[in-house]
């Protein structure tokens, strides 16, 4: 049953989404780029809206319905307009192009569901949060806030401040037929193979040349699926889809980077069109973004400051800027609303953040090596004295990163060769946008990491930067599309 | 040219999420699209000197010469031998002697028929017959319960239903979650409790070890929700692994069992080695934890990174507070 429901999701999603986008003969897209995008904007606005509903005290039973009603709504104002949304254009790609990313994206979605939920974080962060929400109903429950009492006893929750993107999905399959560790993961396995159509409906604006190349450049890049993949060789193949490298899944990072790709194609195009209505929709898929993690948060901060900054100059249509701001603001208001009513233990970036801290790190302030992990016998005592300089940890890692091909592929290479450094370049406004988002977002996760109070070796171990780099794949493609010369594509 | 040259190459590594993918869907399906123990790399000794510090130290030291150590072993040259390194055996033989004990090698020989009166049996390798041992036969010859694992394939919940207490030594690869044990054991507590129900996490001695994946507390509260799971200082104990070596460390200091007493169990519900239960009386801060909360049971665990069944039991509430009143009358 929780496979029927799960796919009963993707259909009341897409269909939320599909209505809420302007008409075909407004903003043109093909079947394939409309039912990318729509998935994704549908599943951003069902965590939005859920998320506020918890905010005004309802229960996840009765909201539940309310993507169900979504989609009738939907179904009964897409026959209305039935007349005048228009026809579908023509993908923008080549049959065999068509074909392959066909292949990739049928191949990530059975790769997520090909086992049930089998890493750290999906685990142990999300599904233990989809499950509060199908058993109590609320995240304003003991089990998620119940972890500080004056006496030191509490209950068990990692990250208890975490958005519930993830879990309002997870929760919502599990409706009918209870929680399934593999269906679960039906509304999440679709990030990979959306993210492609979005990029090419982001691009369609510059040309059906640069759409067809967004979308070969986004499904080619290895980190969609997984990263390091054969790193200790082609004997580590049997692990495939097995490690915690693993980027398919039940987990929130490709979440965060589908929902800021689909919001950065969706403002692209509402720029280029000066539409309100698809600003608005942009707005939400940001509002969303923020729903799917705790990054997500910060990332819609540097969006919003790109925004504040393009808008300096002209032409700084601010007829879409308005509108996509105040909904992204109005969206993520009530999961503001929620996260301060949750206990705030970690992770606390901005507190960390200050004047202070980014001078003593970029100054040379040393590794928080008595932080290290350390077993409680038979390990070397920690050298504080002579601990390594935390920036040049972090640059490594940061270089590390944008070398390593099999994460990668050449994407880091694309985003330096696309960097508004020509005057054409310069000149598009959009391309500003954009290069600002794509720099903005690295610097940020520079910074964070540069101030982090935990040890940086140890975070390396779990995969960060890749883990929060891997965010800005959508729009750094957008970048690099919007930078091809239409006569050399 | 130069940009869709480089989109062009970049789009050659479709071949490689290709590569990916497919290896991926492919062994899903070989291991029945389930996350198999089997896919994960062979479990690893974690000691490769030999040192026998673990064995020694469980008897007293003028008794050592009393006691025999029985070392499953077979010849490196065994086709698909994973194990110690011979050298490393050789190690752990002259470590034991040197200390007066007396030690069998089996040399691919059968174990049961050498195991007469052995206080300790150690496994070092992956031989077939050694990993599917009969633990009741191997119970009935030797004197005392001790194995030790250092290949990580022995099935501790077999040995423990035979009255042995096996003791993993070898560093696993796979994630704690497919542990058999805790299999087991989250099924039995999902019979043994109702989903509305409060378990209190009640450690039953010094913390003994700062590995993350001693946090099974984390996995039974994912696996069994509903249930109420409550922990002392879970900020700490649940949060990034730096954190968690603090509460380790922060629990050692505060010592909640100090002035507690060990409760033997005639009777375990689940391990059959009722006397090496983790069950205690319950110190004052504790009772008052689960008397001003909606808590029906306890939950004793020993703090170890492999999940063994005579490392935990649960009790009633009641029960725990009965043995900590009869303790102190």
């Amino acid at each position: 049953m929780s496979l029927i429901t799960g796919l009963l999701f993707l259909v009341c999603a897409t269909l939320i989404g599909r209505a809420m986008l302007p008409s075909r003969t407004v903003l043109t897209r093909s079947r394939w780029e409309e039912l990318g995008v729509a998935y994704l904007l549908g599943a951003g606005v069902v965590t939005v809206v859920i998320t506020a509903g918890f905010v005004v005290g309802l229960s996840m039973s009765l909201l539940w319905w309310l993507p169900l009603l979504g989609a009738m709504v939907a179904c009964a104002l897409d026959r209305k307009r039935q007349a005048t949304i228009g026809d579908f254009a023509q993908v923008p790609w080549t049959k065999p192009i068509g074909v392959l990313l066909a292949v990739l994206a049928v191949a990530a979605f059975l790769a997520t569901i090909a086992l049930p939920l089998n890493e750290f974080d999906a685990i142990y962060h999300w599904a233990y949060r989809g499950k509060v929400l199908l058993f109590e109903g609320t995240p304003l429950n003991e089990a998620i806030t119940g972890m500080i009492n004056d006496d030191g006893y509490g209950r068990l929750v990692t990250h208890p401040n975490y958005p519930f993107g993830i879990p309002i999905l997870e929760a919502w399959t599990s409706h009918w037929g209870g929680w399934h560790a593999r269906w679960v993961q039906l509304p999440l396995a679709l990030w990979s193979a959306c993210l492609p159509m979005a990029i090419a409906f982001g691009l369609r604006g510059y040309s059906k040349q640069a759409a067809s190349y967004g979308a070969v450049l986004t499904a080619a890049t290895p980190i969609l699926y997984s990263y390091n993949f054969l790193e200790h060789g082609f004997d580590s193949i049997s692990m495939a889809g097995l490690t915690s490298t693993l980027t398919l899944g039940g987990g929130a990072d490709l979440a965060v980077m589908a929902m800021l790709g689909v919001t950065c194609a969706l403002f692209l195009r509402a720029r280029q069109l000066e539409n309100k209505r698809t600003a608005i929709c942009a707005g939400l898929a940001l509002a969303g973004t923020v729903m799917m993690k705790n990054e997500g948060l910060a990332l819609a901060g540097v969006c919003l400051l790109a925004l504040l900054l393009v808008s300096i100059f002209p032409p700084r249509r601010i007829s879409v800027a308005i509108p996509f701001a105040a909904v992204a603001i109005l969206g993520i208001a009530p999961w503001l609303g929620l996260r301060a009513q949750l206990p705030a233990i970690d992770e606390n970036y901005s507190e960390q953040l200050t004047i202070e801290n980014v001078s003593h790190y970029l100054g040379g302030g040393r590794e928080l090596v008595e932080k290290a992990p350390i077993a409680m016998s038979g390990r070397e005592p920690v050298d504080i004295d002579n601990a390594p300089a935390r920036i040049g940890l972090v640059l490594a890692s940061f270089w590390d990163e944008f070398s390593d091909l099999r994460s990668w592929g050449l994407l880091w290479l694309l985003m330096i060769v696309a960097l508004p450094v020509t005057r054409q370049r310069l000149l598009d406004p959009e391309s500003r946008w954009l290069t600002l988002v794509v720099l903005g977002g690295i610097s940020m996760y520079f910074l964070i990491l540069l101030v982090t109070p935990w040890n940086f070796p140890s975070l390396r171990d779990k995969g960060i930067p890749e883990r929060l780099l891997v965010h800005l794949v959508g729009p750094i493609v957008l970048m690099f599309g919007a930078a091809l010369p239409k006569k050399d594509t | 040219m130069l940009l869709s040259w480089l989109g062009r190459l970049h789009g050659v590594f479709a071949v490689w999420v290709l590569l990916f993918l497919i290896s991926s869907l492919v062994l899903a399906a070989g291991s029945g699209f389930r996350a198999d123990r089997g896919r994960y790399p062979d479990s690893e000794m974690i000691s490769n000197n030999g040192r026998p510090r673990f064995i020694t130290q469980m008897f007293r030291a003028e008794d050592l010469k009393n006691r025999t150590v029985l070392i499953l072993d077979a010849p490196a040259d065994s086709p698909n031998y994973i194990g110690m390194e011979p050298h490393v055996i050789d190690n752990l033989v002259q470590g034991l002697e040197s200390k007066q004990m007396r030690v069998v090698r089996t040399s691919g020989g059968d174990p049961i028929a050498l195991a007469k009166n052995a206080d300790v049996a150690i496994l070092t390798c992956n031989l077939q017959a050694y990993l599917d041992i009969d633990f009741e036969a191997l119970a009935a010859q030797m004197k005392g319960i001790y194995l030790f694992d250092y290949s990580g394939y022995w099935d501790t919940a077999a040995a423990d239903a035979a009255g042995l207490l096996a003791q993993n030594f070898a560093r696993a690869y796979w994630p704690q979650w497919l542990d058999p044990e805790l299999s087991l054991f989250v099924d039995y507590l999902e019979e043994k409790t109702a989903p509305e129900d409060g378990i209190l996490l009640i450690p039953s001695r010094r913390l003994s070890t700062t590995a993350a994946r001693a946090r099974w507390f984390l996995a039974l509260n994912e696996q069994l929700s509903p249930r109420r799971f409550y922990l002392r200082d879970p900020q700490n104990g649940t949060s990034f692994v730096i954190e968690y070596f603090e509460w380790v460390q922060e629990y050692n200091k505060l010592q909640p069992w100090k002035d507690t007493q060990k409760v033997r169990m005639p009777e375990r519900d689940f391990s059959k080695l009722h006397h090496l239960s983790p069950t205690r009386t319950l110190a004052p801060e504790e009772i008052a934890a689960a008397q001003s909360r909606d808590i029906q049971w306890i939950l004793y665990w020993d703090h170890q990174a492999d999940f063994r069944l005579v490392d935990w039991e649960i009790v009633p509430l009641e029960t725990a507070l009965q043995w900590t009143a009869e303790a102190q009358r």
